[in-house]
């Protein structure tokens, strides 16, 4: 039989957690610091200045005198670490200094699309086709100023994107559904013919060229070279297990008797997929926790481990 | 019509970019819808920003729930914001600053009539009406009348654009001779030039009173007397540098300076002009390179080594040592070098000659001149390049005068052997390459020993550092928001690189640890089809690992059963059953995409639409 604790406890409870992380916070904002005062290398950047930009400083720089501490990118190693604890932090539970990274992640991300989009595609596409000389005297420099001979076509997208914008006042959003139904319509056509290419005929072309010419196959076995047969073996396992999958992916005609028996196949096949595609997602994952291990042990806490 | 017209948008938007696929002559079509796609994305990702920023605004304002984190996100935001679209910190582009050149506005218009060239010709007729000039000559280019105008002066990219602009050969030979007519007199060529995309007068160099009188007599208009005083002043403003004297080389002390380049020896580096790139390089080149050394030589450097520290040094750091001078240059290396460029190519005749030939009637029309003598180093030359390597200060350019004073050297044995010299290290890298290799070889070296080496790579380092300070100090910028918004250094790749690309990758990195906790809920063994993709998980993760290599590293690789090696194992799952499977899901997503397409593009499926409301 469970008793549900009485409020007082819980409260107890919170405060003696906080306490517990306080002094915990205590404790490693102590080793970190004396490792800091201690440790020349610890959280900090050593550049070199070629003339032409700053360089990660080599050990022989160090040596020669010409490295130096670049205050910038040190800081931006400790908070990169900060920033990484933080996320990690959500391992223990959802907790204030977590939400804290969450939100400069979303800040810092949408303003990066922003700004990405305003100068790799605006500026360029947009505004250098309507006004070149406009954009070539502080944008693009190295752009033509004559027009090009259809350049009037690009206020379409112009009047297009002022209308998306009117999605943000109420009263007008209706007007952005012109651009939303252009931005569909394309992505629509876009689609259609990437995917039609590259995976419906794309797909199919490789199954069928993975098979060896009965010409070679000859040839290999009269040399004594079975690794044709292995091939074609192979490709005779791939045409079987696509068909048994297409056909689990069938449904206009219920699955029994043989049907059944081949969709079951095609389970099996698309079970081993899914199975080597976790196996690589972990492994994915794993390798990028490992470069964040090391961002943490060699780059900010400079501890002299074996492979540092 | 509120919902008519969207859906033949729709319709006309996507059909379009089908129709383009499929038929060559509306390839075009396709390419501008796709274009105008991309901007209309690139105005979703504003809308989406700036309605980050009326939620997160609403929620400070309405101090509701987590609005601190709210607040946090919009700083951050503003402050990425801000740093990217002003491009804070970025510096110019360079390669679109000029450097060594002044400008001056000028527009075509304001050109003087001096500046305006004719020359009789057509437009060839294989070109059709609706194809234009070139974009580099449209501006100062004018085909009418049979006269041919040119206003400016033609630049070689702008030859080479109307040569390529029509294979007509007397179209060609006719460019041949505009771009003939079209240069400044001689003692401004090479200096003077007019940008029409700039729309800007340039002057390389300093002007001296002489050539500000050239162009003072090209033209009296007020706007180009002006042109002409800014450049006058901008091309002899002065910038001093105080530097401290033992920064300053000997070599550049006491050997021949670039004309627009002065040093005071109260320690005052004084630039004239806006400094050119070659100039920059010639001054930062100003330490000899380290010639090659005889066994003599090379134990010689060993010993001063040794004697300078006291710790002693065993024979394999020596070994070391040595083995790092013997791959210095040598001077038969050198002498190859400038007799393989010596070698005579065949040429190429120019257009009018071309032309020429066919209007004399030739049938057979042969580009190609026949090579001249190839020109080889005589014995007076090769003396040359012994006293060089015999002068450890002695400079390229000297080598340059001692060898035509001794005979013939083409210009490309000239480009061929100064640009192999001076990739030949200094004493200051090869110091610098000999302590790297020693530290790798965790030789031990004490204070005076690293000076020894180091020394001449810190004075190189320090001067390279002062030349490029006078450079950028020299430079009047052109166009400030020229460069790229995400330059290193600059506060929004700072962010960018420090804080959203760790959070990223941690976020990532964090599910490493759930989809381990979601795998051990989920891969119970409780049917076939669940021991199929636990097990394919486990040999896939082991046959990635040290670990499940070692395990079947008993099955023999040539055996019969090799194939039950975990990572043949691996490979094998991978390339048959993993392909087959992706392959069918691949197909069948793509047929899945293709009847959404086909269904909203047909107005089947107007869910995008929303309600009419």
């Amino acid at each position: 039989m469970t008793t549900t604790p009485r409020p007082d406890t819980n409260q107890n409870l919170k405060t003696f957690e906080k306490r517990v992380w306080l002094a915990v916070i205590l404790i490693i904002g102590i080793v970190l610091m004396t490792r800091f005062f201690t440790v020349k290398e610890m959280g900090r950047y050593y550049a070199v200045d070629t003339g032409s930009g700053l360089e990660a400083a080599t050990a022989v720089d160090k040596e020669a005198g010409v490295a130096f501490v670049d205050v910038d990118r040190s800081i931006g190693i400790w908070i990169s670490a900060l920033m990484t604890i933080g996320i990690f932090s959500f391992l223990y539970k959802d907790n204030p200094y977590y939400k804290v990274c969450e939100a400069l992640f979303i800040g810092i991300s949408a303003a990066y699309w922003m700004v990405l989009s305003f100068w790799t595609t605006i500026i360029p596409n947009l505004f250098g086709k309507l006004f070149p000389t406009w954009t070539q005297s502080w944008a693009i420099p190295g752009l033509p100023t004559a027009h090009e001979h259809d350049w009037w076509l690009y206020f379409v997208p112009l009047i297009l994107g002022i209308m998306l914008l009117m999605r943000l006042f109420p009263k007008y959003g209706w007007m952005a559904r012109w651009p939303l139904a252009f931005i569909i319509g394309t992505t629509a056509g876009l689609r259609l013919i990437g995917f039609l290419e590259a995976d419906f005929w794309g797909q199919i072309i490789n199954t069928i060229n993975s098979f060896p010419s009965y010409a070679s196959m000859i040839e290999a076995v009269n040399e004594g070279n079975y690794s044709e047969l292995f091939k074609l073996s192979n490709a005779i396992i791939v045409v079987v297990s696509i068909l048994a999958c297409l056909v689990y992916f069938f449904f206009s005609i219920e699955h029994k008797g043989a049907v059944a028996k081949v969709a079951r196949l095609g389970i099996f096949v698309l079970m081993v997929t899914f199975g080597a595609g976790f196996g690589f997602t972990v492994m994915g994952r794993i390798a990028l926790l490992a470069i964040r291990l090391e961002f943490l042990i060699y780059d900010w806490l400079a501890l002299d481990i074996v492979g540092g | 019509m509120k919902r008519t017209i969207p859906l033949m948008i729709t319709a006309v938007g996507g059909i379009l970019l089908i129709v383009a696929t499929f038929i060559p002559a509306t390839k075009d079509w396709g390419e501008k819808a796709t274009i105008w796609f991309d901007i209309l994305a690139g105005i979703a990702f504003i809308l989406g920003g700036v309605n980050l920023l009326m939620i997160h605004l609403s929620k400070v304002s309405d101090r509701k729930k987590g609005w601190a984190y709210s607040l946090i996100t919009l700083l951050s935001f503003l402050t990425m914001l801000f740093a990217g679209l002003f491009k804070i910190g970025s510096p110019p582009a360079p390669d679109q600053e000029f450097y060594g050149e002044s400008f001056a506005p000028l527009t075509i218009s304001q050109l003087p009539d001096s500046a305006t060239f004719t020359i009789p010709g057509e437009i060839p007729a294989t070109i059709t009406d609706h194809i234009e000039l070139p974009a580099s000559v449209r501006t100062q280019m004018t085909v009418a009348d049979g006269t041919i105008t040119f206003r400016g002066w033609m630049r070689p990219n702008q030859l080479n654009d109307l040569i390529d602009f029509s294979d007509n050969l007397k179209w060609r030979a006719t460019m041949e001779a505009l771009a003939e007519k079209a240069k400044p007199q001689v003692t401004l060529t090479g200096s003077l030039d007019w940008y029409s995309d700039h729309r800007a007068l340039s002057y390389g160099g300093v002007m001296t009173p002489e050539d500000r009188t050239s162009l003072e007599q090209m033209g009296s208009d007020a706007p180009w007397k002006s042109a002409i005083d800014q450049l006058d002043k901008l091309t002899n403003k002065k910038i001093s540098l105080n530097v401290k004297p033992e920064d300053v080389p000997p070599a550049f002390i006491n050997g021949d300076k670039p004309a627009t380049v002065a040093y005071e020896s109260s320690g005052q580096l004084t630039a004239t002009g806006d400094m050119t790139t070659g100039t920059r390089d010639t001054l930062k080149s100003v330490f000899p390179v380290v010639r090659p050394m005889t066994p003599e030589q090379q134990q010689a450097y060993w010993q001063s080594l040794v004697d300078a520290g006291e710790k002693p040094l065993d024979d394999d750091a020596r070994q070391t040592f040595i083995g790092i001078l013997d791959t210095l240059w040598t001077k038969q290396q050198l002498v190859d070098i400038i007799n393989a460029a010596g070698i005579a190519k065949p040429g190429t005749k120019s257009w009018t000659q071309l032309y020429e030939e066919q209007q004399a009637g030739v049938a057979d029309l042969n580009p190609e001149i026949p090579a001249g003598e190839s020109v080889t180093l005589n014995d007076a030359q090769l003396q040359a390049i012994d006293a060089y390597i015999a002068a450890p200060q002695q400079r390229i350019s000297q080598l340059v005068i001692n060898l035509k004073a001794a005979g013939t050297l083409t210009g490309g044995q000239q480009a061929a052997m100064t640009k192999y010299l001076s990739s030949q290290p200094t004493s200051g890298r090869l110091g610098r390459d000999l302590t790297q290799t020693l530290m790798d070889k965790n030789v031990s070296l004490d204070q005076a020993q690293l000076e020894l080496l180091l020394g001449p790579y810190r004075s190189e380092m320090v001067w390279a550092r002062i030349v490029e300070r006078l450079f950028i100090a020299s430079h009047v910028v052109k166009y400030p928001y020229s460069g790229e918004y995400n330059a290193t250094g600059t506060p929004f790749w700072w962010m960018y690189e420090y804080i959203m690309q760790p959070l990223m990758a941690t976020v990532f990195a964090l599910l490493a640890f759930y989809v381990a906790s979601a795998a051990f809920r989920a891969f119970r063994v409780k049917n076939v089809e669940a021991s199929l993709l636990l097990g394919t998980a486990f040999i896939i993760l082991l046959g990635r690992t040290f670990a499940g290599v070692w395990l079947t590293s008993w099955i023999d690789p040539a055996g019969p059963f090799s194939g039950f090696r975990i990572e043949n194992m691996t490979v094998w799952i991978m390339s048959v059953i993993n392909t087959a499977g992706n392959r069918a899901i691949f197909i069948g997503i793509a047929l899945g995409i293709i009847s959404t397409s086909v269904k909203v593009l047909l107005g089947v499926d107007r869910s995008y639409l929303g309600s009419d409301d």
